[in-house]
């Protein structure tokens, strides 16, 4: 859905984002500017200020999310066009678990959306622990079902499951 | 448990846009708190290769470098 200016189609990505993610917590999304002390950047996206936020339910999970996009359009039709993204699931000891990562520039070797396995997976086989497992772009609403669905994290909402169905994440232009 | 308010809440944010200030305030407290450094000293160190081969801290590496500038504009 296009927005008649920049401000307003960051306003509604960020609203957007806050109904998927307010399945799972209250924390609040917040978006930092594309200008930061005078040099360009894309927008940033974020729940709780960066820092992963509890669960609920007997999980014991800490999810932290981030994500960074441009606004693209003219003439009074902006959107939002993802460029990278860090989601992340931690232990109750902040331990790393598994991190999705989008990040197409600045030097990564990998470039492609990829999965991390992290020391709080307690994978056995080690290569794994550093290894890039490759992804496709992986949504919002993907992630806060598999929470949900698999992970034992409690619904904030009874509606969870029909919300999520009902309000995918744009998926970002090739 | 189902919260009830989550509806509300998601209403009140609807402003919630950081200023300069809070950007540098959460990108410096990121950069103490996991690397015990300030957010420049933490940027010439992401540069100069110091956290190359830091697998432990790898995602957090990535997730402060990507809230600069100069990730993006190198």
């Amino acid at each position: 859905m296009a927005a008649r200016t920049p401000y307003e189609a960051a306003a509604n990505y960020k609203d957007h984002i806050q109904l998927l993610v307010s399945c799972v917590t209250r924390s609040v999304v917040r978006v930092a500017g594309a200008i930061f002390e005078g040099a360009p950047r894309p927008y940033r996206l974020e729940l709780n200020n960066s820092l992963p936020v509890p669960l609920g339910g007997g999980s014991n999970l800490m999810f932290k999310l981030q994500q960074f996009f441009r606004i693209e359009g003219a003439g009074g039709e902006y959107r939002v066009n993802l460029v990278g993204y860090h989601y992340a699931l931690h232990d109750d000891k902040r331990r790393e678990i598994l991190v999705y990562h989008w990040h197409p520039s600045g030097g990564s070797l990998v470039t492609t959306p990829h999965l991390h396995l992290e020391h709080g997976a307690r994978v056995g086989y080690t290569l794994i622990l550093g290894a890039h497992l490759p992804t496709g772009y992986v949504a919002v609403a993907d992630l806060t079902r598999l929470l949900i669905r698999d992970l034992g994290v409690a619904p904030s909402r009874p509606d969870w499951d029909s919300l999520l169905s009902e309000n995918p994440d744009p998926v970002p232009a090739p | 448990m189902v919260a009830e308010t989550s509806e509300t809440i998601h209403q009140a944010t609807h402003d919630h846009f950081l200023t300069e200030e809070e950007d540098r305030s959460i990108m410096e407290d990121l950069a103490q708190t996991n690397f015990g450094m300030s957010l420049d000293e933490f940027i010439r160190a992401w540069k100069s290769g110091k956290f190359d081969n830091d697998k432990r801290r790898h995602g957090d590496v990535i997730s402060l470098a990507m809230m600069t500038p100069e990730y993006w504009n190198d």
